[in-house]
């Protein structure tokens, strides 16, 4: 999915003026579009419910209640109880801060060293880039999920394994999209020009080419975070996501596993899966909205 | 499906029983079994019925490894394949009582020391040849050589001569003898009633191969023989035809099938995962599917396509303790009387178990109800724990195998419970590779909970997990629990084929297991048939070889 | 041209023995055995130590890792991908038996997807913003949103289990006759679960190169020149926003055949997604080995081909040449 992310983002870059109009012609593109406005509100909400957990949670995640068990939405368990009588919502609750930073820290990871690797890349080519390009093209060749497989399952499956193996594994994209966007930003007049004022390789990379990479970065970065939160959820589905009783999303929604679940319990699986679908989808709204916004090319005409 | 490491896990049901008659020990005597032969008429009958039609399909969870020599520890999926296409010597019914295979009857010395299998003389392989006691040796003798690397030796290895063959001191084991070409003599080092499981029982012993086959294959390299992929010479009611990796095992009938032709044409084993198993079972794709769970059995008692039928398991649930480590029994018993079993099985098995308070369970004559019940306790509980003087600020460590469900929602409850009464756990649900790591190499746990045996199908079934000679890593007491008293009680229980002198034996065993709790015991799970109701004349019992009358079962149109 | 073809072949090799040697050393950092990978705890603690230990030393286990990485790395250069360590078959014979379904299935996927998503993402972009570009962009993004297995267990329930009109997993009826509708049958679903995910790809892809296209001057001139718009729109603009959806086909294999790997699970399909997380969960070292080996031979074969298409149809690209500027 982390290619699908980078699928996603448009080609872009592009001299784009200076940068306080730029931010704010970019901020009131973004705010133009509704389907962004509508997934930035719902992250942000998940977001904070995320973080309060504790405050928004209407019980303890982990408290069993044998008395309680199975039971559907009430007043004393707004989604109902698990098997062993815990509360649903509140392992919703927590299940999202776990899901979230699984999304968060892997991206970052990768971001962090496909934009290092990507603009050394493509900015210095000869055997620089060979050997970069070489690294990438080895690491693309693993089929994602399977070599994630492989990783975690030698790793072992928790939390932190977990982020950094989706993190370690996916950043040949966002290495690819920086080099491309270098290998045709530095051939541009501008670039040149700086070059011939004298500018130094270092100065030329940070101040005049990475700043124009910038804006695909962030949108493949955007889309990847949905895409972790799908990779972690396809992990509990092969039995090597988030161990229970730690609850995720990912782990939750894999209840309807089981049939008697799936057809007698729906305030199990239904709420998670709405949730990943709910967050994923907004976050790929911001994303889109992003891309518009940072793409003066994708204005309305 | 799920879990892709868990395959096993959910699809590894007890085996062995409890609750009827003529169980091992019973059939034991000599005189018992000698009347179970066939008439040798029947199945000359048998074989004028209607030709064979239809096509069923039997689940099979695990993934076979593809290689069908029943020389490896297998899986589920290979051993009803194995059951379909080979015969034993002797087997099990659905409840466990022993029936004849390819023995029509056979022999035990009082002292349980010398077994003479007496073969049926109208048996041929599934290329016309005769089948005789020299394939029976033959196949042993594979067994037994340290090149072909079988799992069963460490059962046969008590066969007479076994140690001085396998080091190549000699040719010949000595206590396997062939009288004459229908009669197979094993002499055993010690008396043991309880090897005749392992004749019977599905992964233990041996399914006879075809000599004239595999006459000239090299021991050490049986894997790459061509038979080994393509096993199409067996004994069975059915011949091999094809196995398609992920997908199924293709059977068809053998006409000659010496217990009579069997009415199916064709029996696929159907490879998937429990969840695929299932949704093809509900469709009406899959005809028979053990193992349910309890609630897609309560989901599917009104199923219009699906007969459930729960019988009695003979696994264990249990979590074990590592004695060495936990060395005051009454902490132990607090551990039992602490957590309320009964409230959690009714809730994670729905009423399809019984909870067991040893591990003695089976079969009916060893069944003893006259011991602690450890019903739930709180103040029983924290009563133990004060008077052992337990330390409240320790935090003992409960792992387990992660993927396996039942655990997974007991393991929580577990926890709060201990809580209450003053004892801290930490959850850690492990890897398959750690978690065996841990138990079984390092021996590095205070508490591992895992499930299995086949206890129900004799009391000696105990003494692998619990005599003191067969600590882990040598053996498979994983608790570490040693108890000379109950070692000597083992002993004398093998030595004996009365079942009066062996059920004293094991009720003593039973009140030590009963005792010293060297591990906690949770319950035995039913064993639930899912089979499809165009199905005829299948027998579900708690064996999961539920294959052993398949020549009789027929489709309904 | 053919020196750049030339140029890519001759860094496939490296690129090959890094995969081998990134694979082999992330596998023999595992913990556990494939001796007892496949047993559960209780046999395997009757079985015993000696026992593990024995066929451990017959399978070759207890040599040091380089050893063993070399000796299979010598082997495959001569074409053979070794034994499982599970079953003794051969490697690459196990493999062989997977490719084919596998690639029916994402082959078949990937034509729906792009049948789909093409002619899907070109409408939404030359009506941008219209209700239609707002309706394929939410369903697309719904598609890509839901996990795959949710969906795929969603319409085996549906299809399979309560309207029993397809079959819920598996390749083939068993004990019936092998015939191409059998087939198409037992697709049909798991191609749906692949081509969810695959269509909005194709189609968010198709709807931003035309969009940057349409802005292009030469778009403009055509239009400002009075050219009919449908041809402006098939014949200039579409035309060159194909380009980058070469690449897009070519680079989508790595996640089809991560997406196997879980409608494969589902459906019961015996391709390569099952094969690899059987090779895993069995720890069963000459058979990972061998699919990631062919997988990432397939990834990069179909890198390649990209590569060149891409080349072939936009010189600028071309390392041989200096290329011209502009669209």
């Amino acid at each position: 999915m982390a290619e699908a992310a980078a699928a996603l983002a448009a080609p872009a870059g592009r001299t784009l003026g200076s940068a306080p109009s730029r931010r704010w012609r970019v901020a009131r593109a973004f705010a133009r579009h509704r389907l962004a406005m509508a997934g930035l509100a719902v992250i942000t909400l998940l977001g904070l419910a995320a973080i309060f957990a504790p405050v928004v949670a209407t019980h303890d995640p982990y408290t069993v209640d044998l008395l309680a068990a199975g039971r559907p939405p009430s007043r004393a368990h707004w989604l109902g109880t698990d098997e062993v009588g815990r509360d649903v919502f509140s392992r919703l609750v927590y299940g999202a801060r776990v899901s979230l930073s699984v999304g968060l820290v892997a991206v970052t990871i990768y971001t962090l060293i496909g934009v290092v690797l990507g603009s050394v890349s493509g900015f210095f080519g000869g055997a620089v880039d060979g050997v970069v390009q070489r690294l990438t093209d080895t690491v693309m060749c693993f089929p994602p999920l399977i070599i994630i497989i492989a990783a975690v399952s030698i790793a072992g499956p928790s939390i932190w394994n977990v982020m950094l193996i989706i993190g370690l594994l996916t950043w040949t994209g966002t290495c690819r999209l920086v080099r491309g966007q270098i290998l045709s930003l530095r051939e541009r007049e501008f670039v040149e020009a700086a070059r011939a004022a004298g500018a130094s390789d270092t100065r030329l990379i940070i101040r005049h080419v990475l700043p124009n990479t910038l804006a695909p970065v962030i949108v493949s970065a955007t889309f990847g975070v949905a895409a972790a939160i799908l990779t972690e959820a396809g992990l509990s589905f092969l039995g090597l996501g988030v161990q229970p009783p730690t609850p995720s999303w990912g782990n939750l929604i894999n209840l309807a596993q089981s049939a008697s679940i799936l057809q007698t319990m729906p305030w199990l699986w239904a709420p998670p899966g709405f949730l990943i679908a709910l967050a994923v989808l907004a976050i790929n709204f911001v994303g889109d909205g992003l891309r518009d916004a940072l793409d003066p090319r994708a204005t309305r005409r | 499906m799920g879990d892709v490491r868990k395959r096993e896990a959910a699809g590894q049901p007890a085996i062995g029983r409890v609750d009827r008659r003529r169980l091992l020990g019973g059939v034991a005597a000599a005189s018992a079994l000698a009347g179970l032969g066939l008439p040798a008429g029947q199945s000359a009958l048998a074989r004028q019925d209607t030709a064979p039609s239809g096509v069923l399909q039997l689940g099979g969870e695990s993934e076979p490894a593809g290689n069908w020599l029943p020389y490896r520890a297998a899986g589920g999926a290979e051993t009803q394949v194995f059951d379909l296409i080979f015969s034993r010597l002797i087997r099990f019914d659905a409840d466990y009582n022993l029936i004849p295979d390819l023995a029509e009857s056979f022999e035990i010395s009082p002292d349980a020391s010398e077994f003479t299998f007496n073969l049926r003389q109208d048996v041929t392989w599934h290329d016309g040849e005769p089948f005789t006691a020299r394939d029976v040796i033959f196949t042993y003798r594979l067994a037994m050589m340290e090149a072909v690397g079988a799992s069963q030796y460490n059962k046969l290895s008590q066969i007479q001569g076994a140690e001085a063959f396998r080091t190549g001191e000699s040719e010949e084991i000595a206590g396997l003898q062939m009288p004459d070409d229908y009669t197979v003599k094993i002499v055993l080092e010690k008396p043991n009633i309880a090897f005749l499981i392992g004749a019977a029982h599905n992964n233990s012993l041996v399914w006879i191969l075809p000599e004239h086959v595999l006459a000239d294959a090299d021991p050490a390299a049986l894997d790459q023989h061509p038979f080994a992929q393509n096993p199409t010479v067996g004994t069975g009611p059915f011949r091999f035809v094809e196995y398609v990796p992920d997908q199924h095992v293709a059977t068809e009938a053998y006409p000659d099938y010496f217990l009579g032709a069997p009415k199916l044409a064709q029996v696929f084993v159907r490879l998937a995962a429990p969840a695929t198993q299932l949704a093809a079972l509900e469709s009406g794709e899959l005809d028979v599917m053990q193992a349910l769970s309890a609630a897609d059995a309560e989901r599917l008692a009104a199923s219009e396509v699906v007969n459930v039928v729960p019988t009695p398991g003979v696994g264990i649930f249990q979590t074990a303790i590592m004695n060495e480590r936990i060395t005051d029994k009454r902490v132990r018993q607090a551990f039992m009387v602490g957590v309320d079993r009964q409230a959690l099985m009714d809730v994670v098995l729905k009423g399809q178990g019984r909870l067991v308070n040893q591990t003695i369970i089976g079969p009916e004559w060893a069944q003893f109800d006259d011991l602690d019940p450890y019903a739930y306790d709180p103040e029983r509980a924290k009563a133990l724990l004060a008077e052992a003087g337990w330390d409240a600020s320790q935090t003992l460590d409960l792992i387990w195998e992660q993927g396996f469900q039942a655990i997974e929602l007991c393991a929580p409850v577990f926890q709060q419970q201990m809580a209450e009464i003053g004892v801290q756990v930490s959850l850690t649900p492990l890897d398959e590779a750690a978690f065996e790591q841990r138990v079984l190499e390092d021996m590095d746990f205070d508490l591992a909970w895992f499930g299995g045996g086949a206890y129900g199908l004799d009391p000696d079934v105990s003494s692998t997990y619990y005599a003191c000679a067969n600590w882990t890593p040598e053996g498979g007491n994983t608790t570490h629990f040693c108890s000379e008293e109950l070692d000597e009680l083992f002993v004398a229980g093998r030595g004996t084929p009365d079942i009066e002198e062996r059920r004293e034996i094991y009720h003593e065993a039973a009140r030590i297991l009963n005792e010293e709790v060297p591990t906690i015991f949770w319950w035995s799970e039913n064993m639930i048939w899912g089979i499809n109701k165009r199905v005829q004349g299948v027998v579900p019992g708690p064996n999961t070889d539920i294959h052993w009358n398949i020549q009789d079962w027929s489709l309904a149109e | 041209m053919g020196a750049f073809v030339l140029q890519r072949l001759v860094i496939a090799v490296p690129v090959l023995i890094g995969v081998t040697l990134l694979a082999y050393l992330l596998v023999d950092l595992a913990p556990g055995d494939p001796v007892t990978a496949l047993i559960d705890p209780v046999t395997r603690a009757e079985l015993g130590a000696e026992w593990v230990e024995l066929r451990k030393e017959q399978l070759g286990l207890n040599e040091p890792a380089p050893v063993r990485y070399v000796r299979w790395l010598g082997e495959v250069a001569r074409g053979n991908l070794g034994y499982s360590l599970v079953s003794g078959q051969s490697v690459a014979e196990q493999i062989g038996l997977r490719v084919g379904p596998t690639l029916l299935l994402m082959g078949t996927a990937l034509v729906v997807g792009t049948l789909i998503g093409i002619p899907l993402g070109v409408v939404s972009a030359v009506r941008q913003y219209s209700p239609l570009d707002y309706a394929t962009t939410v369903t697309g993004f719904l598609a890509i949103s839901t996990p795959s297995f949710f969906l795929g267990l969603g319409l085996v329930y549906l299809f399979a289990v309560r309207w029993r009109l397809l079959p819920s997993s598996g390749m083939r009826t068993l004990g019936a006759e092998d015939s191409a509708g059998d087939l198409l049958r037992h697709m049909v679903l798991p191609v749906a679960v692949l081509a969810a995910a695959q269509t909005p790809l194709v189609m968010r892809y198709a709807r931003s190169a035309m969009l940057e296209v349409l802005q292009q001057d030469y778009v403009t001139t055509a239009r400002a020149k009075g050219v009919q718009e449908r041809v402006v729109l098939l014949g200039h603009a579409f035309r060159n926003a194909l380009i980058p959806l070469i690449t897009v086909l070519g680079l989508s294999l790595p996640e089809l055949l991560s997406g196997a790997v879980i409608t494969e699970t589902i459906f019961q399909w015996p391709g390569m997604g099952m094969l690899a997380v059987r090779a895993v969960s069995a720890r069963d070292y000459p058979l990972i080995l061998g699919t990631i080996l062919v997988t990432a031979t397939l990834v990069l074969v179909s890198n390649l081909l990209a590569d060149i298409l891409y080349a072939t149809v936009d010189p600028r690209i071309r390392l041989a040449g200096k290329g011209r500027r502009g669209g």
